[in-house]
């Protein structure tokens, strides 16, 4: 086992992960129209308002990380001008990311709340945001939402891009898609898993616990889910199918993730909270055709819970190679 | 299924506490899940090595600098294989500095304090455990893309069981001084050699095959063909199963051969050459001869 990245990374990389996904969620859910479709939407409040929040603690864990971000942290500056390396692209992804976040979320608030604006309105400290009326606010929260969504779907698989770019050292990292295609596994299983857990936290968890009838809104939510359960049971069955045909410390973190020291956390705190129950609760709701918000709850806290535990596991088991 | 009565963007921070928990709930659960299993062993890292590069460049400005040298030591052959070329120091082993592998005292120019201590050949079974063995702890035995099979394994066991074993640098060279791993077959043979016949190692052990997994699907000792230990292409072809005379003496086995088995041919003239008339059938030897087309 690798020692060097332990649990900030892992939450670092989970709540980027979590935040991304939830603004990808928010922005569709702003470009099909359906944000429009009821006086309130959930999900495309939560999926605006918290990946700036997040984000923001996430980068902060990083930082801590650090040994030179504890005592120095002004010298995280220097890793704006190092275009090579792919921390610089990271720190450029949530440089952009986490302002245009935190301007997406709040225009998402004024949407969704005028009584805000008169608020904002009424207070003498801000009247310097006076510009602000002037815009055409569903236009510019379409902007901000598109922009987002590029820079979330950077931010999500940069994650994995990040962690496979130490491959040579810790070759499971960079296990490929497949044994003849060199592409790293991943940045693909990221970008999916945070689009489940942005899912699993906007649709599952908010827009249950607020509206309680989610699948009336929503029809096509369980397929959507079992479509997005389908692909990262898929992508991370090759991915420790491929380790374990490359052999060597690949193969040896597969197995000690299948069936060695982590085969507890794997199987049950990611398998079956994050693939099982969540796939057997939409598969039997898409047989009876509704959705029991308990059961949405269940399913949304899994996906969140086992997408943590992705992430960790991966970090965790991955083993320096033989030199 | 919220309270009708809370306010709506009450959402919002309920989400935002669901996604905090999830990791407070990660980070008690993990702990409970590892304890019912067995803790895995940490690998060893470089950070155990005793990193002292900063520390060696008094060490560098004697050592690649003759005048310097010749001041201390009159032998002109213990100054060349003192003397390291600077350009070395920037080796991927160069780098780590002196101090790191041969310790001594780092920072001083006093030659006497410099040398207190000094380990000269760190890869010694002695001490390569505290050395090459922190990196290189998990050294493949088998190496098949380099046809090279090696007692890896065996010497990594004697070194962290104190056993008298062979030094890392005796097939691998000073590698923090430029030579390049295994560039002397020669010396290397030699070594191996000498050692392994006054240990009384099993005689197939001295053969090629002791070191190199041979590419080819064949029952032969590699001695049979080839006749050279600076390069594998200098082979002897007392091993042919039909006698080749005239031109087919001047090929090398894979101009014909399919590479790396021999297989394919069966030995007629139409394996390799194509009839470049209508006339007479495949058995060209009825008109030509192996010295050429013509005769």
């Amino acid at each position: 086992m690798q020692t060097a990245w332990g649990w900030p990374i892992a939450i670092y990389l989970f709540l980027g992960g979590l935040g991304a996904g939830a603004l990808l969620i928010a922005a569709a859910f702003e470009f099909s129209g359906k944000r429009y479709q009821y006086d309130f939407c959930p999900t495309a409040l939560v999926g605006a308002t918290v990946p700036g929040p997040l984000l923001i603690l996430g980068t902060l864990l990083l930082i801590f990380d650090l040994g030179a971000g504890r005592r120095e942290p002004w010298r995280i500056l220097y890793m704006y001008t190092h275009f090579s390396s792919v921390m610089t692209w990271g720190v450029w992804l949530l440089t952009l990311f986490i302002p245009v976040a935190l301007i997406y979320g709040f225009l998402e608030i004024l949407d969704a709340f005028p009584a805000t604006r008169q608020w904002l309105k009424s207070r003498r400290w801000l009247r310097w945001t006076a510009f602000l009326w002037n815009l055409p606010l569903r236009q510019t929260k379409r902007i901000f939402a598109g922009v987002g969504a590029v820079l979330a779907i950077g931010v999500a698989t940069y994650t994995g891009i990040l962690i496979s770019a130490v491959g040579p050292a810790i070759p499971f990292w960079s296990t490929w898609v497949l044994p003849f295609i060199p592409i790293p596994m991943l940045p693909v299983l990221f970008l999916v898993s945070a689009i489940s857990t942005g899912l699993g936290l906007t649709v599952d968890l908010a827009a249950t616990l607020a509206l309680g009838s989610v699948e009336q809104r929503l029809k096509s939510l369980p397929w959507i889910h079992l479509a997005l359960i389908g692909a990262e049971t898929l992508l991370l069955g090759m991915m420790l199918i491929t380790a374990l045909m490359a052999g060597g410390s690949a193969a040896k973190s597969a197995q000690e993730i299948i069936a060695g020291s982590y085969a507890i956390v794997f199987w049950f705190l990611i398998v079956l909270p994050g693939f099982i129950f969540p796939f057997v609760v939409h598969a039997y709701a898409i047989g009876l055709g509704r959705h029991s918000p308990v059961s949405g709850v269940g399913s949304g806290m899994g996906i969140v819970i086992s997408g943590l535990f992705l992430r960790y596991l991966i970090l965790i088991s991955g083993i320096p190679a033989a030199l | 299924m919220l309270p009708s009565h809370w306010p709506k963007w009450t959402i919002i921070l309920i989400a935002l506490a669901l996604a905090v928990f999830a990791v407070f709930f990660g980070l008690v659960l993990e702990p409970v899940a590892q304890a019912m299993m067995p803790r895995p062993t940490p690998t060893p890292i470089l950070p155990m090595l005793h990193y002292a590069a900063p520390q060696s460049w008094d060490c560098i400005f004697c050592h690649t600098n003759y005048e310097k040298l010749r001041q201390f030591v009159a032998d002109e052959a213990k100054l060349e294989r003192l003397w390291i070329d600077p350009a070395d120091i920037y080796s991927t082993h160069g780098r780590l500095g002196c101090v790191t592998c041969h310790r001594g005292t780092g920072n001083t120019q006093d030659v006497a304090l410099a040398h207190q201590g000094l380990v000269p050949n760190p890869s010694d079974y002695r001490e390569a455990a505290k050395v090459c063995v922190i990196c290189h702890g998990n050294v493949r035995t088998d190496i098949p893309e380099k046809h090279i099979h090696t007692p890896h394994e065996r010497i990594l066991k004697g070194i962290r069981e104190g056993w008298e074993v062979c030094a890392c640098s005796n097939c691998h060279g000073p590698v923090a001084h430029g030579e390049k791993p295994l560039a002397s077959h020669e010396g290397l043979a030699a070594y191996c050699m000498d050692c392994h016949q006054a240990k009384n190692v099993p005689p197939e052990r001295l053969k090629c095959s002791g070191c190199h997994i041979a590419p080819h699907d064949i029952a032969l000792d590699c001695e049979t063909c080839h006749r050279s230990t600076r390069t594998w292409s200098n082979v002897r072809l007392a091993v042919h199963p039909v006698e080749l005379t005239g031109a087919h003496a001047q090929l090398a086995c894979f101009d014909c051969h399919k590479k790396p088995n021999f297989r394919g041919l069966r030995y007629v003239c139409s394996d390799c050459h194509q009839r470049p008339h209508t006339f007479g059938d495949e058995n060209c030897e009825r008109c030509h001869t192996s010295e050429g087309w013509r005769k």
